[in-house]
């Protein structure tokens, strides 16, 4: 099972997949699409094309700020992207809308 | 092909053709500046990527399965022109036309109306600008 099975739920639900991860300290791109991959056993998957889109949105918002760091293993210098607290206050407000909606919905089940 | 540049300070020397094929259509479409640093990070996490999978493929087979991970450079490139060049639009889904020989000629020909429609509209106001007189209706004709 995959994204591709709701994707107007995945793509509606995306900056709150970020800013979830980001809670829990600075990442990268690739250690983000990664988290979220072990995290859901493999439900969601990230992709270049929604995950780097998606994070350069939210730092134009404010919510995340970005800075250029070596990575342990080498290479060329990656983003690191770290919630900032107006990302914080996001991510409480649309983790509380997601519970309501949740909660609203399943009442009808 | 064995390539040599700078990215964010880190000698390039073998980058493969199909990695610097795919940051080219990735940000293709993107404003110069934001260009050079969206290609620079999707370089370095391809890199990173690529270092995952050295642990078990050679280095060129390594960088086609990051490439693969990383999925088509066209989808890629129409969600970052969304952000970097027209932020807070929304998302048009346009209908693929298969367009046939004889839709394409119905095109054309709409197009050419439409055209001389617009110059006889334009050739019409120019006139009256000038204080040619317009052709009178029927209706007054008649009187």
């Amino acid at each position: 099972m995959d994204a591709d099975l709701f994707p107007n739920l995945f793509k509606g639900n995306l900056d709150l997949i970020l800013l979830s991860v980001l809670e829990g300290g600075e990442r990268y791109g690739l250690e983000i699409g990664k988290e979220v991959d072990a995290r859901t056993g493999g439900l969601l998957t990230l992709n270049a094309g929604s995950l780097y889109p998606a994070l350069h949105r939210l730092e134009k918002s404010g919510w995340v700020q970005a800075e250029e760091r070596s990575p342990p293993r080498g290479g060329p210098r990656v983003r690191y992207y770290t919630l900032t607290a107006a990302g914080l206050a996001e991510l409480a407000r649309r983790r509380d809308a997601y519970v309501r909606f949740d909660s609203a919905l399943r009442a009808l089940w | 092909m064995v390539d040599e540049y700078v990215v964010n300070e880190y000698v390039v020397t073998e980058l493969p053709g199909a990695v610097r094929a795919y940051l080219s259509a990735a940000t293709r479409h993107l404003p110069r500046r934001a260009r050079a640093d969206v290609s620079a990070e999707l370089h370095a996490n391809l890199h990173q990527r690529m270092l995952d999978h050295s642990l078990m493929l050679d280095t060129p087979a390594a960088w086609s399965a990051a490439l693969r991970d990383f999925g088509p450079p066209q989808t890629t490139a129409r969600a970052l022109v969304r952000v970097h060049r027209w932020p807070g639009l929304p998302r048009l889904r346009l209908p693929r036309l298969r367009l046939t020989r004889l839709t394409l000629t119905r095109l054309t020909l709409m197009r050419a109306g439409l055209a001389a429609l617009a110059l006889g509209g334009a050739g019409y106001a120019a006139a009256r600008s000038l204080g040619w007189p317009a052709e009178a209706p029927q209706s007054q004709q008649a009187r």
